[in-house]
Parts: C-alpha cells; sequence; structure tokens
C-alpha cells in the first residue's frame, strides 16, 4: 500500500477506530458505539461503508427478542489493515532516517 | 512536520489507543461477578433457613436438609452455567485477560466447593476439640483460593483497589479467625445456633463481595476516545 492510494475505507479516523477494535475479536454495536463514542448514525453509516467495501462482515440477529448487530474483520479487511499499518511503519522510519 | 508523518503519528496512536482500550475492558465479565454474588446470596438465604428449621423443629428435619442441599447443588450448577456462557462470550469477544480471569475464578469456585466436601467427608468424627479446630480450618479452603483469586484479578485488571481492599480483607479476616469469635447463625425465628463470626465474613464476601466488585469492574470502564479521534 502507497501513501498516495490509501483505501477510502481507512481514511476516516472513526472507521479506521472501528476496524482496530474488531482486531481483538468481534463486537456488537453496542460495544462499537462505547468504544468510539460516535452517535447512531454515524457508526451505523461507517459501518455500512465498510460492510460494502467488503472489510467487515456484519450479522443481524434478534438476543432476547431485540435485534442485534454484530461486526466482525473479514480477513480481506484484516489483510487491508496490516498494510496500512506497515505503510505507517515505513513512512515513520523514513522520517527517523537522517538526510544527506 | 511532515503532514503525512503526522497524519502516520495520529493514526498509529489511535489504533495502539483503541486496541489497549478493548484489551482493558473489563465491563463485560461484570455481570460474572454479579452472578456469583447473587448464587452465593441464594446460598446464603438457603443455609440460613436450613439452621432456622434445625433451630425451630430439631435436627433431622427433612425440609432442612433440602434447603442444605439445594443451597449447595444450586451454586455449583450456577457456577457451571456461569462458566459455560461467559467463557464463550469472552472467546468469541477475543479479550485474554477477560478470558484468563473466567478460568482462574471457575476453577477457584468449583474447586473449593469439591475440597471442601472431601475434607468434611475425610474429618474424623467425634467431639473433642481437636475435631472443633479441624472443623473451622475448612473455613480456610474456602478462603485462601477466593483471596489469592481476587489478589489476581486486582493484578490482571491493573485495578489498585481491588488489590488494596484485598489485602485489607485478608488482614481483617485472619483476625477474625484466630479471635474465634462467634455469632448467632439462623435467627429467623428467634433462635440461633453460634457459628464463628469469620465464617459469616467470607458470606459476605462471596456475596455483596463479588455484587460490589461486578458494579465496580462495569463502572471503570476504559477512559474514552479523544474528541479529535472521532471521525
Amino acid at each position: 500500500m502507497e501513501i498516495n492510494a490509501i483505501p477510502e475505507a481507512l481514511q476516516t479516523k472513526l472507521r479506521l477506530a472501528v476496524l482496530s477494535a474488531l482486531l481483538t475479536g468481534e463486537k456488537n454495536f453496542r460495544e462499537l458505539k462505547g468504544i468510539t463514542e460516535a452517535t447512531d448514525g454515524n457508526l451505523g453509516a461507517q459501518l455500512k461503508k465498510l460492510e460494502e467495501a467488503g472489510y467487515i462482515a456484519v450479522r443481524k440477529a434478534f438476543v432476547n427478542k431485540k435485534p442485534q448487530t454484530t461486526c466482525t474483520l473479514t480477513e480481506f479487511g484484516r489483510q487491508q489493515f496490516k498494510e496500512y499499518v506497515e505503510m505507517l511503519e515505513r513512512l515513520f522510519r523514513q522520517a527517523e532516517e537522517p538526510r544527506d | 512536520m511532515d503532514k503525512k508523518i503526522e497524519m502516520a503519528i495520529d493514526d498509529l496512536t489511535l489504533i495502539k489507543r483503541v486496541i489497549q482500550r478493548t484489551r482493558q475492558d473489563f465491563s463485560r465479565i461484570s455481570a460474572y461477578f454479579i452472578g456469583i454474588g447473587l448464587l452465593n446470596l441464594a446460598m446464603w438465604l438457603s443455609e440460613e433457613t436450613a439452621y432456622m428449621i434445625l433451630n425451630l423443629f430439631g435436627y433431622g428435619h427433612p425440609a432442612a436438609r433440602v434447603f442444605w442441599w439445594g443451597g449447595r447443588v444450586l451454586l455449583l450448577v450456577g457456577y457451571l452455567l456461569l462458566f459455560i456462557y461467559y467463557y464463550q462470550k469472552v472467546k468469541k469477544k477475543g479479550n485474554e485477560i477477560c478470558e484468563g480471569m473466567v478460568k482462574i475464578w471457575m476453577i477457584v469456585l468449583i474447586g473449593i466447593r469439591i475440597l471442601g466436601w472431601l475434607y468434611i467427608r475425610l474429618l474424623p468424627s467425634g467431639n473433642d476439640d481437636k475435631i472443633t479446630v479441624l472443623w473451622r480450618c475448612q473455613e480456610l479452603i474456602e478462603v485462601l483460593p477466593v483471596l489469592f483469586a481476587l489478589f489476581m484479578t486486582g493484578i490482571l485488571t491493573k485495578r489498585t483497589l481491588i488489590t488494596a481492599i484485598t489485602a485489607f480483607y485478608s488482614i481483617f479476616y485472619f483476625v477474625l479467625f484466630v479471635s474465634m469469635k462467634e455469632v448467632s447463625y439462623g435467627t429467623w425465628g428467634g433462635v440461633g445456633t453460634r457459628i464463628s463470626a469469620s465464617r459469616v465474613c467470607i458470606q459476605y464476601l462471596m456475596s455483596l463481595g463479588m455484587i460490589l466488585l461486578g458494579i465496580y469492574l462495569w463502572r471503570r470502564r476504559e477512559g474514552r476516545l479523544k474528541e479529535t479521534d472521532r471521525g
């Protein structure tokens, strides 16, 4: 991944926070809301974008007669996220290297 | 500083903070501790009822046995169900610390019930001072592993308050234990059986203590992300 070709899915802080939270395992909507402190509408919209881009899988089910949305990171999402972090680290290293 | 580098630092900080926060969120196992507390509270009530029946209707009354054993069976089955439910829950969520804590507590809680039962079975029968002391030592089988698990919980969750309160409770408990103080038990109905105060102290720890621990873990969730971190 290159700095000039960052996928759109990784370009907002909220989406990045959602992906980081899902790295450690699946989370439901309420948990993601607690972690990111985003509004329902904003979080819902970003989850939809991530799902459309294939980064996350969204499962909707009824638990105790209440609707529950559970999100998991897909293999593609994990790979993209990994590449993005590697790119950030590369940028970091380049900045630290002494210039002639 | 280069804009790109600034962005990289920002993003890496955000990722690190979110991961740290999800790993240190123990709120999802708070209900596990509240469940343990409620089960012990139910066991306590059932034991008090058993003692009350013994005091009012004499030893050997069948209802006393029902309450005595009913409470214990309920506790053991309840522990197993809690473990199965919460272990699956934390395993799916991928929080290793929570997973470790659920395991430690279950080994301790089920272990003390089995060891306690074995200890009573192996005790020689009789009514002399030696047997009385051995009976009283049964408490230690129950309390020492629980104190160990509480210290572990304090260390794993990095909550100094849990560790400090456990240390304070340990001192208080051992003072009560060696003082050999007794209190009335099963006093509903006016008559009571004298049992050791330290035994009652354990019941407070296992019921109210566990409920308070659960509430504390729920309330002390990690701090929120900064305003600027939101998209």
